[in-house]
Formats: structure tokens, C-alpha cells, sequence
């Protein structure tokens, strides 16, 4: 354990256009450590995938032409399948993919990754989603919304849960 | 001026903020990506205090998030939407907000590794 006190960086998002959604967050370690976390298939169930469900990475082939399968499963063992190709990687600045859920067929958006050196010791990455129609946006935001809500309750128990054995 | 508004509720409070014309510039502004106080400042010819207090309000009323970076403020859209397209947009942002907390977790641990080798 640490007693180091890190301040929490915050996530911002905007929408530069109709058809975008941009999301942005500094961290505080150097770009090519934020590039390894970020891409490594191991570590992706640990960040990536909502919280109240387990993901399995099925297939990841890390360049570009390459594909992707992701899937999600919750308790009941209903699976959510997400899948797209790698468009381009730029070792560590830039990363864009396609992204697809098996339950909207046809759908799809592009990803963009970007990794931003502020100094040494800090990141910026900037991931902005660009989709074929402002309704798909706004489809895919809202269907992702139930979650968020699922995903900021879980952290309030951990809180409390932190709380507790303090 | 700000005591008077801090009275509304939080909506009329945002509805207040939006009656300036300086404070909609910053939005518009902060629309196209996070900037920090002289970036805003020096389109509107304000002092960095003047626009200090403007940006107060819109933080007050929820449309403006800020973050200090060693001398320099950072201003953010949100965590209130402009038109409440929030609710959803503000759900998106804490689903990446919680990922991007786990993958720092991730990238602490990678550094502590790296460090011991």
C-alpha cells in the first residue's frame, strides 16, 4: 500500500460534431507506459469492460488489416458480443479501429485513439468515435446509458465499502 | 451578484449563467475541447480575474467543470449539458471516467513492475 495521494484526473467529454463523441483524460504516467496498458489483450477485461460483467478477449490481432472480437457476459450468462478491424496503428501516438455490436448488425462507428506526450511524466489521450448519423450517436449513447448509471452505483458501494473498513 | 444567483435552484441557476454574453462565449468555446483560463481569456481582451469570475459562475451552475494543473486551470464542458442532452451524454462520460480510473489502476501496477526490474 501507498500513502502517496494522487489527484484524480477528470474525464471530459464534448461533441465536435453531429456524427462525434470525444472523450478526453490526462494521466500521469508516460506515453509509452499509457500505450502498453491500453493495448496489451491481457489487461483489457481489467479496464475495458463494464464492471458487473465478465469479458474474454476472443480474438485480438493487433495490426492494421487486423480483427477484434470482444465478448461480454453477464450472470445469466447472456453474451454481448463486440467486434471491428484495426485501421491503423502508430506505435505509441495513434491507434483507429472499427467498432460493432452483433446486436445492431450493419451499425458500426470508428474509434480514434490518440496519445498525447504533455511531458515525460504525463499523457493526455483524446478517443473520439465518429459515426455514420447523428441518430446512430445518439443511439449508442443512449443504449449506454443504463450502464453508466450500473458503473457510478458500483463505485458508490466501493466507496462505502472502503468507508466501512476504514 | 453571484450570491444572488446561488439562491435559484440549480436549472434556473444555469438558465442565470447563460444570460451573459461572455459566459456563452466561453461555452462555445469549451464546446470545441477544454482550454485553460487565458486561452480563454485572451479572445474576450478580459483580465484573467474578469474571466476568473465568470467561469466561477458557470461552475457554480454546473456547466463548467475545472481542474488545476500546477499554476494553470483547466475548464471542461459539464457536467451539465448545455441543452440536457446530459443525461445520456453525462452516463457515456462516467462509463469512460470509470474505465480510464481501472486503466490507470492498470498503469500504476506496469510501473510498479517496471520499476523493480
Amino acid at each position: 500500500m501507498t500513502n502517496e495521494v494522487h489527484e484524480r484526473h477528470k474525464t471530459s467529454i464534448t461533441t465536435p460534431s453531429d456524427t462525434e463523441v470525444r472523450i478526453e483524460r490526462n494521466f500521469d504516467a508516460p506515453r509509452q507506459l499509457v500505450w502498453e496498458a491500453y493495448t496489451d489483450p491481457e489487461l483489457l477485461p481489467e479496464w475495458l469492460g463494464p464492471r458487473e460483467l465478465t469479458m474474454s478477449v476472443d480474438r485480438f490481432d493487433f495490426r492494421p488489416g487486423g480483427s477484434y472480437r470482444f465478448t461480454h457476459r453477464d450472470s445469466e450468462g447472456n453474451e454481448f458480443v463486440f467486434f471491428g478491424e484495426i485501421r491503423e496503428v502508430e506505435e505509441p501516438k495513434v491507434i483507429v479501429r472499427t467498432f460493432a455490436w452483433e446486436g445492431m448488425p450493419g451499425k458500426q462507428s470508428v474509434e480514434r485513439a490518440e496519445f498525447e506526450e504533455l511531458d515525460g511524466e504525463r499523457t493526455r489521450l483524446v478517443v473520439t468515435s465518429s459515426f455514420d448519423s447523428k441518430e446512430d450517436r445518439d443511439g449508442m449513447l443512449q443504449s449506454g446509458m443504463e450502464r453508466g448509471v450500473v458503473d457510478s452505483y458500483s463505485r458508490l458501494d466501493e466507496l462505502f465499502e472502503r468507508q466501512q473498513a476504514g | 451578484m453571484v450570491n444572488l444567483v446561488v439562491q435559484y435552484p440549480p436549472l434556473d441557476r444555469a438558465f442565470a449563467a447563460l444570460s451573459d454574453p461572455t459566459r456563452r462565449a466561453v461555452l462555445e468555446r469549451l464546446g470545441r475541447g477544454p482550454a485553460t483560463i487565458s486561452e480563454l481569456a485572451a479572445p474576450t481582451g478580459m483580465s484573467l480575474t474578469g474571466l476568473k469570475k465568470h467561469v466561477r459562475i458557470l461552475e457554480d451552475a454546473g456547466l463548467v467543470t475545472t481542474e488545476k494543473h500546477g499554476r494553470t486551470r483547466h475548464c471542461y464542458l459539464g457536467p451539465r449539458g448545455l441543452e440536457d442532452v446530459s443525461d445520456w451524454v453525462e452516463a457515456y462520460r462516467r462509463t469512460w471516467d470509470d474505465r480510464f480510473d481501472r486503466l490507470e489502476q492498470v498503469i500504476e501496477r506496469k510501473r510498479g513492475t517496471s520499476n523493480d526490474q
